[in-house]
């Protein structure tokens, strides 16, 4: 089971690695931005804002979503 | 604005159950993101990246996602519904193969923790982003001490580095405070950006404590209009833990405007009576620490009441003043700086005094030490000894070979 965990977490390392090293690789279908077409969101949890508690983004799944990210400045 | 423009195109959408639209803020500190957003009416789900574990390069990103959670757009034309319901909310998509999973777990964070002789980056930051989400402020050290391990096994891991900067930024504005957190934080932000200058979010983060010349744009310069705005409704602002100021509120510049007015050295023959409890705890960051030849550094000093001495400042005598000397080719926009005092007669609050230096566009490479002095009035405890002292100290920034 912690196997398990730790293989959930360290993909999602691995994802982010991959996400970051692809920058290149993905701006034509992604504008520089990280992500591609056709690619399933990752399934990151982060913290809510108004909570606190981490949320998954799959939580959000079952609806058509945009999704922004961006900063108030 | 990009975000705003979207919520009132699709806000139709939105109450007809078509399309939900939810938020991933890139910020150090994202309750100004609430502010925003309620100052907006915008009302939908935000999740907090202070750490960029997103990995993404830029802000604004806006991703069309299927209700598969398949990504089938990206930055569609801003505000263009239209175009949105013809090529995305009328369309059947198909779900992946395989399809995705029910996402992360909680871990367990304990369970979790590599050996400490592992020499995998990976794992490290693994561990650290899961400290980073679940562990909180309690286990925000653990955090740190996992990126470290990361960026010592890979000193070029920009994304290790930026993620410590924003740790001890974060430790910077908690409780739990140490001395040198906010200056370990600019440091490994700037080493990220050296590393990676491509990184939009690593720059954004420097330029928004940094000097004018360097700036985009105003970061906060909306925070006073939104809360104006949201009181003339008859609505309480959403409050801030770390208020913006100085260089957040700062309008970027084209020119740097060195002081030329004739100013006076309080304390030209050093006279006053130093500062020996110290009564004041002194701290200089320099935003960013390294610069090139002709380029600005801003300086963030920053002063503390030592609270082991039960130090107060006293405000029913002069304001805290801070006297810079730049040495010969360098420029300072005001030798001497002031802060107003607050009305009440003893005070314990941290005061800021922010200020801009010039390198000459003709230096060698090498730190140089700016000399500076400040003077305040300081009270031993709020019935103690009061007195006017003076506190000498360094503002210290390098600059790269010319």
């Amino acid at each position: 089971m912690v196997h398990h965990r730790i293989s959930a977490v360290l993909s999602l390392a691995l994802f982010f690695s991959v996400t970051c090293v692809g920058v290149v690789s993905a701006q034509s279908r992604g504008g520089g931005t990280g992500f591609q077409i056709g690619q399933q969101f990752p399934e990151v949890a982060l913290p809510s804002l108004e909570s606190g508690q981490p949320a998954s983004l799959v939580g959000f799944r079952g609806k058509k979503t945009l999704l922004h990210v961006f900063a108030s400045w | 604005m990009h975000v705003p423009v979207w919520h009132d195109a699709t806000k139709d959408l939105q109450a007809a159950g078509k399309l939900q639209m939810v938020g991933v803020i890139q910020e150090q500190h994202p309750d100004r993101a609430r502010l925003f957003m309620q100052w907006k009416n915008m009302e939908w789900p935000i999740l907090v990246d202070s750490y960029n574990l997103l990995g993404v390069p830029v802000v604004p990103i806006t991703l069309a996602i299927d209700e598969h959670g398949v990504i089938r757009q990206i930055n569609p034309p801003r505000g263009d519904v239209e175009l949105l319901e013809r090529t995305f909310l009328s369309q059947d998509f198909d779900p992946p193969d395989p399809p995705g999973s029910v996402g992360p777990e909680t871990p367990n964070l304990d369970a979790l923790r590599p050996a400490s002789g592992s020499e995998n980056v990976d794992v490290w930051m693994a561990y650290a982003y899961a400290l980073a989400v679940w562990g909180g402020g309690e286990r925000r050290d653990e955090a740190m001490g996992a990126y470290t391990t990361a960026v010592r096994l890979n000193a070029d891991d920009a994304m290790a580095r930026f993620r410590l900067g924003v740790a001890y930024r974060m430790r910077y504005d908690s409780d739990a405070r140490q001395e040198g957190d906010f200056n370990r934080a600019v440091q490994h932000w700037s080493d990220a950006l050296e590393i990676n200058p491509n990184q939009y979010i690593f720059r954004r983060r420097i330029q928004q404590y940094g000097p004018r010349l360097d700036k985009p744009y105003s970061f906060y310069d909306w925070v006073n209009t939104a809360r104006a705005e949201l009181e003339a409704e008859g609505e309480t602002p959403s409050p801030l833990a770390i208020e913006p100021r100085g260089a957040e509120f700062a309008q970027p510049t084209r020119d740097f405007s060195a002081s030329t007015a004739p100013e006076e050295d309080p304390d030209p023959r050093g006279r006053v009576l130093r500062d020996e409890g110290p009564f004041i705890g002194i701290e200089v960051v320099a935003v960013p620490p390294v610069i090139d030849p002709g380029a600005t550094a801003r300086f963030h000093v920053v002063f503390r009441p030592v609270e082991e001495n039960l130090s107060h400042w006293n405000n029913e005598a002069e304001e805290l003043g801070l006297w810079i000397d730049p040495p010969r080719g360098w420029e300072v926009e005001r030798h001497y700086l002031t802060l107003p005092l607050p009305p009440q007669a003893t005070s314990q609050e941290t005061r800021i005094l922010e200020v801009e230096v010039r390198a000459p566009e003709r230096r060698g490479s090498g730190v140089t030490t700016i000399p500076a002095y400040a003077l305040y009035y300081v009270c031993e405890d709020v019935d103690g000894l009061c007195m006017y002292r003076r506190q000498d100290l360094e503002l210290q920034v390098s600059v790269r070979g010319g």
